[in-house]
Order: structure tokens, then C-alpha cells, then sequence
């Protein structure tokens, strides 16, 4: 008998999902053994399809519900930052620190890693062997802060006791790099800080500029410090300024914007009136408004609304808090009624705490100030507050109050 | 041995695809019903990844206080979809037998199948996420829509946090947790999916709360369970009351709480030499790369406030394959990198800032299979039969 291929292989093409095959039409027809292989082999895909698919149906099923403890690491501050001129497509290309300024990065460092505030941030891991340590580049306006400023909150980071007036002059090296003088400071921590086994070090170099304070830090262990030592100043005599092109602004502010994936309810804001001269602030989970305000030379205010239920631990508890975050020690009960006024906004009792810090807090520049209403209402607490530097804060105070008495619930 | 063959004559018939079609009907309807009630994410989890739901007349209808007690059975998404892919494909297997006619409704069928199965796959491995970006500003982690997570952050290494991130969902199963990288164990006191938190006043009827540490103490709140919710603009807010043990005994006894956010301090303590930092947050991932909005764009139509077009510039910066590219996300055209999908979603009212909604879905290419499958296979069924009919007319 003739064999027909095309009868013979049509059905084997026509499988390719691994059909059943119809023996009888085989069996009508005188097929050798090659066809009988054929057969077979199809039955075998059959067999491989269906299991490969129960084992895909048994897989997808484990994977259900996959949930389990996780370990990762994270760079300290995982949000970038935005450029201090705040225009992104401008964005400056690698090897710049934003506009009028350019540098190159030495050789083991890696860009990235930002930090909150910062121009620019580097890495340092050279290998397995070594510890790591990070490079920061900040900048300040002009009037802020004083060298000593500066050796005084390098200090708080290394746990050192050491007042700004008392700073030897002699610590302070002078670096030149071009027309630029840097003052050099190099501390070491007297406890090891780092991993319980190893001192903790920083090498600052400040450059004093007529519009801006230029801090380029590196920051590790007291043996990174020192290896990196010669390419730390390699990349101070790296820097280029360009004067004309250096903003006024501040760094950006765009740390922790971790916008809400949604707040418990959204639907009970109050209503209330923004001031035109406030822009929207950083966001955060908790936040039901936020907005700030940018003043000259880099000031800058927050003002945040949030709501908690409850009393959130009570008037005091309250004060004590907003009086840490500015640097100031709690104070006792009985002295509740003289720091806290009370007004009548829109038929709800307002109370008002204004709290003016006295000496920077540590990470701070200039002293702080938090005025802040809150609002009882439907068994929430409604604060409305208002911080940031203190002569901001007091330009925006009638500002801040005219928006206080909009609010409406 | 009759008994299997009656069952594989039920499984196999026609009888039952049109009853499961019908009840994919009803199970539809009922649950859109039910949605406006509970919500999307309520619906998907009560009708849909169910094996049985109840529908209950709702108490704002029309004579809904008398006829409430009404509870209709509906067969679950679970039930009805594995169920139509046995009787599909035990009936392919009955009845078909291979030739050129039926080819067409092979691949019909095979589409169909394949559709199911992607279908559940992403019910199940789909993960998905939001990204929020300000304009000039750059964010390399997302954070889930509905998961929360307990994590305890290891601050001492200068160069790197430490993060030991343990999902809320266990917190519901297991009381005590041990890793490795933490000196010290976890007991979990009591979990709250949802929850407030209360001020607790001397002489009040909130209970005493058992922490003895951190901002609880410091603030004197007790969290208070509420119910769970699935409502499209609300969010569960969790807390929890865990005890940390270390080699030389408690470490104190902690309120964690998604209520205690930013606005307030870090709750952080030492053990062994190291700092820690206790919270309960919105449940992050961290990618090995950042997205930078360049600028976000919110066309309208000329002269109304009615949107046109929303749309993100982006770009994506990875160190460690040296990318650096531009691309534009808006509607209907997502970015899809590294396995993610990034797609256009939200935004801030100033227009200053936009959400990505960013997808996982290791199966997301087969609905595409499953649909071309299908459109051939109609197209070859149909055009077959057209020409055989042709064919038959000219003879």
C-alpha cells in the first residue's frame, strides 16, 4: 500500500498542544515503524504536557499566599534629592554637582546613596575586604553657620563632647585647591560606633564662598578615613565653582516623600483656606495637608496637618514632644495653662502652643520654632503646625493664623 | 468503575459548560452588586477568589429591613474557573479527534484555557505596588497597596541600614519570631488588622496597655481594634504590641503602629552594642534602580477642567548596568522594566507630583498568547468553512 504523508502528517501538525491522537487512522493505514515511533512520541507529549501543567497549577498554587520574613539592606537615606534649583530638566549630567559646579569622581566611589539635603553623595566599597564609608556634599547659605558650627555638629555625630567656643584652632588644617581655601577638620569618635569594633571617623573640608558654605564630608570607619585620605583631596582639587551659576536656593527638600498610599479616611477634612503664598510640602502617610514656605537664604517652614484619634496622650504629653523636636526639655503639668492660649475658630475651641527653641537642635543650623492649633473634634485631635526656622516662622505667623481661623468642621 | 465514567460524562458535557458559563453570569452580577457595598477589593475577595459567596439583599433597597435575612449561595470565582477547565479540557480530550476541520476549534479552545490559567496565575502572583514620585525628586522604593509590614532596622553600620521586615500577615499566625541578623527574639502580644489608637486617662475605661516602652508609654495610647475594611477610599491601619527578648532578657514591651508615622519620633533602642529602630509601616520594596520624574504633564481640554491626558517623564537610572534612560508613562502605555510594568495612575492636585502604579506579573504575557490563540483559531474556523462553502456552491 501507498503511503499518503500528507494523511499521516497533517494530524502530527496539527498537534502541537499535545492532542490526543486518533489510532484508528493510523491503523487504516500500512504505516512502518518510523510512524509507529511518531505515535508514541506524540503520546509522550501528551503525557509531558499534562503533567508540566499540573506541576505549573501545583507551583502557583504554593506560591499563594507567599509571605515570609525578609532581610535586606538599604542606603541610610533611601530618597533622592532634588537639585537645589529645583528643575529637573535641567538636571545636571554626572560630574556635576548641579549647576556652576563640576567635579570628577576619584577612583573606588561610586555616585549615589543620596542623602537628605545633599548635592551629591558617593560611596565608598572598595572591596570585601574593606570597610565602607560615604562622601557628602552640602551647602549652606553664607550667614548660617560659623566653622565652629560645623565642629560642633560633626561632633554630636561622633558622641564627642565638644563645645563650639573651645575648638582649637590648631584642629583646623588649611587646604588650598586653586582659589579655593578649605578649612579641613578631622575628628575621631572615642568609642567604636561602628559595629561595636571599630572608632568612627570624619574628614570635613568647608569652603567658605561669598553666596554659599560649601561641606564636602567623608564619614566611616577611622581606617577608611585614612586610606581614602589622598583621594578625598584629589576630589577637593577636583571642584570647580562657578560663581555667576550657583543657585540662592536651598538643597532640596524632597527627602521622605513618601506620598499616602492612603490615609484611614480621607473624607472627613475639614475645610480651610491655603494662604497663596504657601506651596504644597512634603508629603507623608500621615499628613492630611501639607505645605511650606521658602524664604531668602535658604529658610524654610513646614506646615503640617495631621489628625489622630484621641487626645494622643494629652496637652502635655503633646507639648513635650513638639518642645524635643525643637531642642527645648519637657516641661511639668502646672505649667501647661501658661504655655497654651485658646481661641474660638468657626464655633470650635482652638488651642494654641507656641514654643521658640533657643539653640539649634543638632542637625539644625538655626533655632527653631513650632506654633501649632489644635482642634478636638468627633473624638480626633486636628493639629494644624506650623515649624521651621524661627524668623520664617515669625513672618509667616499672621499668615499661619489667617489660615487657622479658615478651617472649618 | 460506572461510577467514574458517569462523573467523566458529567465533566465532559456540554450540560455543565453552559451552567458554569451561567453561573460566571450570576457571580458577576451579584458581585458587582455587592461592590458598591464592600468595595473592589472586597468583591474580588469575597466573590471571586472564593469558593462559595453569600449574597445578601441589601438593607437599602426597597423592603431591604424585611428581606435582609435573604442569603443567596453563588459559586466563587475558585470554584467556577478551575471546574471549566477540567470540563474544557476533559471534553477537548472526549470528543475531538484531530483533523483540519476542527483545527480552528482547538485553538479556540486552548485559548480559553490558556486564558483561565493566566487568569488564576495572576490572581495569585500578581503583586502590585505604588510608586510616588515628586517632580525633580526620585524614589527607588514602592509600597504596597494593601500589606503592612513590622520592621526592625538594624541603624549601626554607617553606610547601610539593616532591614528585617516581617509581614503583618504572620503576626495573625505566629506569636514569636527569631532571625538570624536581630540579637534578639520577637514575641508578638497582640496584633490589630485595623485599629485607632486611644489616649488612656486615669480613672478611664480604656484597659491599661501592657508596653512599658517607646511612644506608647511616652503618650499614654492603647490601640483599640476596629473592623477590617476593603472600601476603596479607606485603608486598615494596623498596630501591634510585640515584646523584644534579648540574651539578658526584655527589652521592653512595644507599640508598633502604622498611626505612629513620620510625624513622630523614631522609636529606637540598643541591644548588643547596636541601635534598632521598631515601626510598622506601609510594606516596602526596594529596587536596585530609581525613577526620576523629569516632569508630569496634566493636558486638559481647552477652556474646561476636563482632563485630556495625564503623563510622566521619567528617568531610569540603574547603577549597576550604567542605564540611564528617558521614557514617557501615560495612559495605555506603560514602562515595563526589570519584570515591573509601571503604569500611569495618580496624581497630586497641584499636578506636582505622580503615582505609578507599578504591576509584578510573571504572567502577563499570556492573556496576549491566549487571545491571539483565539482570534486565529476563529479566523482559521471561520475561513474554512467559508471556503468549503464557497468551494460547494461553485460545484
Amino acid at each position: 500500500m501507498v503511503l499518503n504523508p500528507l494523511k499521516i502528517i497533517a494530524p502530527i501538525r496539527l498537534d502541537p498542544f499535545g492532542f490526543r491522537f486518533r489510532l484508528s487512522q493510523f491503523q487504516k493505514l500500512d504505516y512502518t515503524n518510523r510512524w509507529r515511533k511518531a505515535i508514541s512520541k506524540n503520546h509522550t507529549m501528551n503525557r509531558t504536557c499534562s503533567i508540566l501543567l499540573a506541576l505549573l497549577a501545583i507551583s502557583t498554587l504554593c506560591a499563594c499566599g507567599k509571605s515570609e520574613v525578609q532581610y535586606y539592606e538599604i542606603p541610610k537615606e533611601t530618597r533622592a534629592v532634588a537639585n537645589a534649583d529645583g528643575l529637573p530638566p535641567g538636571h545636571p549630567p554626572t560630574g556635576s554637582l548641579g549647576p556652576g559646579i563640576t567635579w570628577n569622581t576619584p577612583e573606588g566611589w561610586v555616585e549615589g546613596g543620596s542623602q537628605q539635603g545633599a548635592r551629591a553623595s558617593f560611596h565608598i566599597h572598595q572591596d570585601e575586604n574593606h570597610l565602607p564609608g560615604d562622601v557628602v556634599v552640602l551647602d549652606f547659605p553664607p550667614h548660617v553657620a560659623q566653622i565652629e558650627d560645623f565642629t560642633r555638629l560633626l561632633s554630636d555625630q561622633l558622641e564627642l563632647q565638644v563645645d563650639a567656643g573651645q575648638t582649637e584652632p590648631g584642629e583646623i588644617e588649611i587646604f588650598t585647591a586653586g582659589d579655593n581655601e578649605y578649612s579641613v577638620i578631622r575628628l575621631t569618635s572615642e568609642k567604636a560606633l561602628i559595629d561595636g569594633e571599630h572608632k568612627k571617623s570624619i574628614l570635613a573640608a568647608i569652603l567658605r564662598k561669598p553666596d554659599r558654605i560649601w561641606l564636602v564630608n567623608l564619614t566611616g570607619a577611622e581606617s577608611v578615613v585614612v586610606e581614602e585620605n589622598e583621594r578625598f583631596f584629589e576630589f577637593l582639587r577636583s571642584i570647580e565653582f562657578k560663581t555667576e551659576d550657583i543657585p540662592a536656593a536651598s538643597a532640596g527638600n524632597m527627602a521622605d516623600q513618601s506620598l499616602p498610599s492612603g490615609s484611614v479616611s480621607n473624607a472627613d477634612n475639614p475645610d480651610w483656606v491655603v494662604p497663596d503664598s504657601w506651596e504644597p510640602g512634603r508629603v507623608s502617610n500621615m499628613r492630611r495637608g501639607s505645605f511650606q514656605v521658602r524664604g531668602d537664604n535658604g529658610l524654610m517652614v513646614d506646615i503640617a496637618v495631621t489628625s489622630f484619634p484621641g487626645d494622643v496622650g494629652g496637652m502635655l504629653a503633646n507639648i513635650n514632644r513638639w518642645r524635643g523636636q525643637i531642642g527645648l526639655g519637657p516641661i511639668t503639668a502646672g505649667m501647661v495653662n501658661s504655655v497654651v492660649g485658646e481661641l474660638e475658630i468657626n464655633g470650635k475651641s482652638c488651642k494654641i502652643v507656641d514654643i521658640v527653641g533657643t539653640d539649634p537642635p543638632s542637625g539644625k543650623i538655626l533655632p527653631q520654632r513650632s506654633l501649632v492649633g489644635t482642634f478636638s473634634h468627633e473624638g480626633n485631635s486636628w493639629f494644624f503646625k506650623m515649624s521651621g526656622d524661627a524668623s520664617l516662622v515669625e513672618v509667616q505667623e499672621q499668615t499661619f493664623m489667617d489660615f487657622l481661623n479658615s478651617v472649618r468642621f | 468503575m460506572k461510577v467514574i465514567r458517569s462523573l467523566l460524562k458529567i465533566l465532559t458535557s456540554v450540560q455543565l459548560t453552559v451552567a458554569l458559563l451561567a453561573l460566571s453570569l450570576a457571580l458577576i452580577f451579584f458581585g458587582t452588586l455587592d461592590q458598591v457595598y464592600i468595595g473592589i477589593r472586597g468583591a474580588q475577595k469575597e466573590y471571586f477568589e472564593s469558593f462559595l459567596a453569600f449574597w445578601q439583599y441589601p438593607q437599602q433597597w426597597w423592603l431591604g429591613r424585611s428581606l435582609s435575612w435573604l442569603h443567596l449561595p453563588v459559586p466563587g470565582g475558585y470554584l467556577i474557573g478551575p471546574l471549566l477547565i477540567v470540563n474544557l479540557t476533559l471534553a477537548h480530550f472526549r470528543y475531538f479527534r484531530p483533523s483540519w476541520k476542527k483545527a480552528g476549534i482547538a485553538m479556540i479552545h486552548a485559548g480559553v484555557v490558556l486564558l483561565l490559567i493566566s487568569q488564576l496565575m495572576t490572581n495569585i502572583l500578581q503583586e502590585e505596588s505604588a510608586l510616588w514620585i515628586e517632580e525633580g525628586g526620585s524614589a527607588n522604593y514602592m509600597e504596597s497597596y494593601y500589606q503592612n509590614e513590622l520592621v526592625i532596622i538594624d541603624k549601626s553600620n554607617p553606610a547601610h541600614d539593616g532591614v528585617v521586615s516581617i509581614p503583618t500577615k504572620l503576626l495573625e499566625r505566629q506569636q514569636s519570631f527569631q532571625h538570624p541578623k536581630l540579637p534578639f527574639r520577637i514575641r508578638v502580644e497582640s496584633y490589630f488588622p485595623n485599629s485607632a489608637l486611644l489616649q488612656q486617662t486615669e480613672g478611664g475605661a480604656l484597659p491599661s496597655s501592657a508596653t512599658n516602652k517607646g511612644l506608647a508609654v511616652e503618650m499614654k495610647l492603647v490601640p483599640e481594634e476596629r473592623p477590617e475594611t476593603t472600601k476603596q477610599n479607606e485603608k486598615n491601619a494596623p498596630s501591634a504590641i510585640v515584646e523584644l527578648i534579648g540574651t539578658d532578657g526584655s527589652l521592653g514591651v512595644w507599640l508598633a503602629s502604622v498611626w505612629l508615622g513620620d510625624e513622630l519620633p523614631a522609636q529606637t533602642f540598643q541591644d548588643s552594642g547596636r541601635i534598632f529602630e521598631i515601626a510598622l509601616r506601609v510594606k516596602r520594596e526596594y529596587l536596585p534602580f530609581s525613577v526620576e520624574l523629569i516632569d508630569f504633564t496634566h493636558d486638559r481640554y481647552p477652556g474646561t477642567e476636563i482632563p485630556k491626558n495625564f503623563s510622566s517623564k521619567v528617568t531610569l537610572k540603574n547603577p549597576d548596568t550604567g542605564e540611564d534612560r528617558q521614557a514617557l508613562i501615560y495612559m495605555n502605555h506603560p514602562l515595563r522594566y526589570a519584570g515591573l510594568t509601571f503604569f500611569q495612575a495618580s496624581f497630586t492636585p497641584d499636578d506636582k507630583a505622580s503615582m505609578l502604579q507599578v504591576v509584578r506579573n510573571p504572567g502577563w504575557l499570556i492573556p496576549y498568547i491566549s487571545c491571539t490563540l483565539v482570534s486565529i483559531g476563529l479566523l482559521f474556523q471561520f475561513g474554512y468553512h467559508l471556503i468549503r462553502f464557497s468551494r460547494g456552491r461553485k460545484s
